[in-house]
């Protein structure tokens, strides 16, 4: 594979592995920084593309797996919802939200959920992959992904309803 | 409500398909806010905008090719390197070989036995074929490097889209 079919393949991609980036290692700059490694590792490997039934799914593993590295060696951990970081969350049913605010909210709740939680719901929800593609991305069985899907969609939801009530009754 | 209803709880089971997401979506796009599907559409709505989020900085692509371009330069290097190599070890063992068995004067000449001579001919020859073979393989790498130098100047094609874009933005396009 030379630069110009790359080009065509890997870099339409970048959005996407960006994304799943951000939403690993929660910050911009380190995401794409990890973007530029896992390109730089996709150009080295570009011969060995055939071996891959997609080059999306190779490419997302990638980008998995350097952010995981990336936190490992960090020693972050996200397996606890964290509490403090959900202040000032409040919506009232009867004034007209501001959506941009509600998104920011869920977005840390998402967040705050364990890695492979966020990694499934950013997958499925967002990006739209089968849910045979994330089984074999997080090496997993078709069952369990759709396990964790649960789970972390039932989480965000839960957070969401016993925020509003909180504040629907408090207002 | 009823299939809202239902499509909610496969989705919260982890148990609906693409198609049933995309109709959950629909419905929920047309529900009302005030109603008791607000959480639902609120999350479906943040989905939604997450998908077309693309806030990577601009010049990506041009920093991905022009670390690209230097790993291409880094090989190049190596191979000239190796070029340069090989050729010197040509050299000195030329050198060597001219050292050890050249007959340098007409007195030694004189003393050299029959088997000797048969001995330095026999290393003359195998040092002339090896050093043949270094040439040939030289002659390869050149051929290589000149390929190498080819694809680097195709490369730098890809700049002229960027000069371009630069253009563009200067006419303000």
């Amino acid at each position: 594979m030379e630069i110009i079919e790359f080009k065509e393949k890997a870099l339409p991609l970048k959005n996407k592995l960006f994304r799943i980036a951000r939403r690993l290692l929660n910050s911009y700059e380190e995401a794409e920084d990890a973007l530029q490694e896992v390109y730089l590792k996709l150009w080295e490997k570009r011969d060995s593309f055939s071996e891959y039934k997609s080059i999306e799914a190779f490419a997302v593993t990638m980008i998995k797996n350097q952010c995981i590295d990336f936190l490992r060696k960090k020693s972050r951990t996200f397996s606890e919802i964290d509490e403090e970081s959900m202040s000032g969350f409040s919506i009232n049913p009867e004034k007209n939200f501001d959506n941009r605010e509600m998104f920011e909210k869920i977005n840390n709740i998402i967040n705050q959920l364990p890695e492979n939680q966020k990694l499934a719901m950013q997958m499925r929800d967002i990006e739209g992959f089968e849910i045979k593609e994330i089984a074999d991305i997080l090496q997993t069985s078709i069952g369990n992904v759709r396990v964790i899907l649960s789970r972390a969609r039932t989480e965000v939801r839960n957070i969401l309803i016993n925020k509003y009530k909180f504040n629907y009754e408090k207002n | 409500m009823k299939k809202i209803d239902e499509l909610l709880e496969k989705y919260f089971k982890g148990e609906s398909s693409m198609e049933e997401e995309q109709i959950l979506m629909n419905l929920l796009a047309e529900a009302n806010s005030s109603d008791k599907y607000i959480n639902e559409k609120i999350m479906f709505e943040y989905f939604n905008s997450e998908k077309s989020r693309n806030d990577i900085s601009d010049d990506f692509d041009e920093k991905i090719l022009k670390a690209i371009n230097s790993n291409n330069t880094i090989r190049v290097d190596f191979r000239r390197k190796l070029h340069r190599i090989i050729n010197i070890a040509a050299v000195i063992a030329m050198i060597i070989g001219i050292y050890f068995f050249f007959p340098y004067n007409n007195e030694q000449s004189a003393q050299i036995s029959q088997e000797d001579y048969k001995g330095y001919v026999e290393t003359y020859n195998a040092l002339a074929k090896a050093s043949k073979y270094i040439n040939q393989v030289n002659q390869n790498l050149a051929k290589l490097e000149v390929i190498d130098e080819s694809l680097e100047q195709l490369d730098k094609m890809s700049y002229v889209e960027y000069y371009n874009n630069y253009v563009y933005e200067f006419l303000g396009e």
